[in-house]
């Protein structure tokens, strides 16, 4: 996880020279080895530190395997912790919310429900992008539109 | 700058293929997938197509997100958590940030000039199954006064 995002900041561009060298130890080692997580987390705080800012967004946090969420979230409150100019915006659902407080006490929590029209909004682009239309008819959408917003809290 | 970069923000409001990969020497191609196999633009490129202009924006006006976004270093904590039950769209909601649909692509062409900060998004899902699916994008904010000109967040 860590990896993908040193490859997305160094795939702006030239690859920053201590990436290099880090590939280049490795490479030496016996047979070569794969990054430890701290090797990473040390290349991520050294790619961080020679950008201006860094805004690292991670969608549906809960889907991870607990322990990998929890090596990342450590990764991550220490990536932040040197690095004053990075932010972190992630999302999953409540019941990880005890679990970001605990790495994160001061972080800044948002409760999502959508805007009814929202739901709508995004119903209505799905039905008419719908790859079997002849599966559809009025009393099916009606009912597709009508049910799925019901179901879904509101604001 | 180098053209990989220019390549990604010309395109954040029209990425059909992107090619994150030019430019690069030999150990630069080697190094990229050394990072990690994951090639999150994929990711990216499938949730944003099923995006709604529009849809989500409300959370983009509350205090907690302006703050978190628009605040100096230091005097804000560094991580935001979104939180919501499944279906929410915390995935598929277009999180965007007004103005950079009014960026023009000079501009984002020469970030390195006239940008005083460098703004990547990493917006990376987390996968549990075979092979994670994550997704990404990677933005400009112009100036540190008008943060408003920043965009696009994809997840």
């Amino acid at each position: 996880m860590l990896g993908a995002m040193v490859k997305q900041l160094a795939s702006r561009g030239e690859i920053p020279q201590h990436i290099r060298e880090a590939f280049r130890r490795a490479k030496e080692g016996f047979g070569g080895r794969g990054l430890l997580l701290s090797d990473m987390v040390d290349i991520v705080k050294d790619t961080i530190a020679s950008l201006p800012r860094l805004f690292i967004c991670i969608d549906a946090l809960d889907e991870s395997p607990d322990k990998h969420r929890r090596e990342l979230l450590g990764s991550l409150r220490e990536i932040v912790r040197v690095s004053p100019n990075t932010r972190v915006f992630l999302t999953g659902r409540p019941h990880i919310d005890n679990e970001i407080v605990e790495y994160f006490s001061k972080a800044l929590r948002i409760p999502l429900s959508p805007a009814h029209g929202d739901i709508k909004s995004y119903l209505e682009m799905r039905l008419s992008n719908d790859t079997d239309p002849r599966a559809m008819d009025d009393q099916f959408r009606a009912d597709v539109m009508r049910i799925i917003p019901e179901k879904v809290s509101e604001r | 700058m180098s053209s990989g970069f220019q390549q990604i923000t010309g395109n954040v409001n029209s990425f059909n293929t992107v090619n994150f990969i030019t430019g690069l020497d030999d150990e630069g191609r080697q190094i990229l997938p050394w990072l990690s196999p994951l090639e999150p633009q994929r990711r990216h490129q499938g949730v944003r197509t099923d995006r709604v202009e529009g849809v989500g924006s409300w959370v983009l006006e509350t205090s907690e997100f302006r703050k978190w976004r628009d605040a100096d270093d230091g005097c804000v904590e560094q991580v935001l958590f979104c939180y919501g039950d499944p279906g929410v769209g915390k995935t598929h909601v277009r999180w965007r940030v007004p103005g950079l649909e009014k960026a023009n692509v000079d501009i984002a062409n020469n970030l390195q000039t006239i940008v005083p900060w460098l703004l990547i998004v990493c917006a990376i899902r987390l996968g549990i199954k075979a092979l994670p699916s994550w997704g990404y994008t990677a933005i400009s904010l112009p100036n540190k006064n008008s943060p408003q000109q920043i965009c696009s967040v994809p997840w």
